[in-house]
């Protein structure tokens, strides 16, 4: 066993419970390395399932769970591959309404979504709650990870506004090489132990190319004046501002409604017209409109991919499921 | 005047005087860069105020969103 680590390091792991949000390519590599490495717990949060453009990058899948739910597909592998780790699944999309309920009891936070507005609400709550979360972020063939752990910066002193649409590039503009989720969360889950086992980590923003074998460390400092940390103003946990429009990593488009009610599926695609290649089954109502693929979920969450923009994505809403 | 952007020295006119000049003349396309001045992330709404000075340090940061 690693010096570092020791037996006293391994109880204080195993001892830990870690909630995970979002079970894509950085969400299985951290997945796979946490349970290895024996953590207690570990609670996989996802809303999505799994698709034949994710197997390149997202390690847990295979050919045979192509349509099947990430975190709990993610969840049957991992109990396989350590029986004495407790793993637990949810099929949900965390936002400011549930993150509470998610993540209460959990000695650290994992970030494996693919969004800046879920980072802003993990940051948030975790700022708010004195809970720990490791950050990362893939484009291209670059890649960075921080702590937020109370003593430095937070999310919200690094990105104090959000960037306009078309400001910054996406995963659809650059893509992401396949190596950059696997050193990326491998950099992320070994600050986890260090954090879980209450030793010194990581100050400050790792930023790295690996194409470029380029790899900086930024020391910023914590913003006195920063909303989140400095001022304690948690404008996303409040639930009114809540955003229900987010494009995703891929370009697509999610809306979700708000409430919490259940979609009736079969009632919706009973009533839907003028759509091509629909399919249902309990968990979602695929169809193709106007050249874009649209997927409702049973929590009525809704996905347009192919879109370009939010207007588009609502105008496909509105006028096909009359929301 | 000398500053350093990225680590790396850089001799500017002294016409740029002020962060947003530098952002819009110097940097162009990656004005959606985080932008850290001396160890500190700088809003856009504060850079026409802040002025540049010999030796300056800045450092351009790409926030990566993808997952």
């Amino acid at each position: 066993m690693m010096g570092d680590i020791g037996p006293e390091g391994q109880k204080s792991i195993s001892s830990k419970k870690v909630v995970l949000i979002g079970c894509g390519a950085l969400g299985t590599n951290i997945a796979n390395l946490l349970v290895r490495a024996g953590v207690g717990e570990l609670l996989l949060v996802d809303r999505d399932f799994v698709e034949i453009d994710n197997l390149h990058r997202q390690v847990l899948f295979s050919e045979r769970d192509i349509g099947e739910s990430k975190s709990e597909t993610a969840a049957a592998i991992l109990r396989s591959i350590n029986s004495e780790v407790s793993i637990k699944s949810l099929i949900k999309d965390m936002m400011s309404s549930n993150i509470a309920e998610m993540v209460k009891g959990y000695d650290l936070i994992m970030d494996g979504t693919d969004n800046i507005p879920a980072r802003m609400v993990i940051n948030d709550y975790a700022v708010k709650e004195d809970v720990p979360w490791v950050y990362g972020g893939v484009l291209g063939t670059g890649g960075m990870v921080m702590n937020i752990t109370g003593e430095g910066p937070c999310l919200r002193c690094l990105l104090p506004e959000l960037p306009e649409q078309g400001d910054i590039p996406t995963c659809e503009t650059m893509g992401v090489l396949n190596t950059v989720p696997a050193i990326t969360a491998a950099v992320q889950v070994t600050e986890a132990l260090k954090i879980l086992m209450g030793k010194d980590h990581m100050k400050g923003l790792l930023q790295f190319d690996i194409w470029k074998n380029e790899f900086n460390l930024h020391e910023f400092r914590k913003d006195p004046k920063c909303e989140c940390c400095g001022k304690r103003e948690f404008v996303y946990l409040n639930e009114d501002n809540e955003e229900v429009v987010t494009q995703l990593c891929d370009g697509s488009i999610q809306i979700v409604p708000s409430g919490t009610s259940e979609a009736d599926l079969k009632l919706i695609a009973g009533k839907l017209k003028g759509v091509e290649n629909m399919k249902v089954n309990p968990f979602r109502l695929e169809f193709e409109v106007e050249g874009k693929k649209v997927t409702i979920f049973k929590d009525r969450r809704v996905i347009i991919k192919g879109a370009g923009d939010k207007g588009i994505a609502r105008s496909i809403y509105s006028k096909f499921l009359g929301l | 005047m000398k500053i350093f952007l990225n680590g790396k020295e850089k001799i500017i006119s002294n016409k740029i005087s002020s962060l947003n000049d530098f952002v819009n003349i110097i940097l162009g396309k990656e004005k959606g860069k985080i932008i850290e001045l001396n160890g500190k992330v700088v809003k856009k709404g504060e850079r026409e105020s802040i002025f540049l000075k010999d030796g300056d340090r800045i450092e351009l940061i790409q926030f990566m969103g993808g997952g």
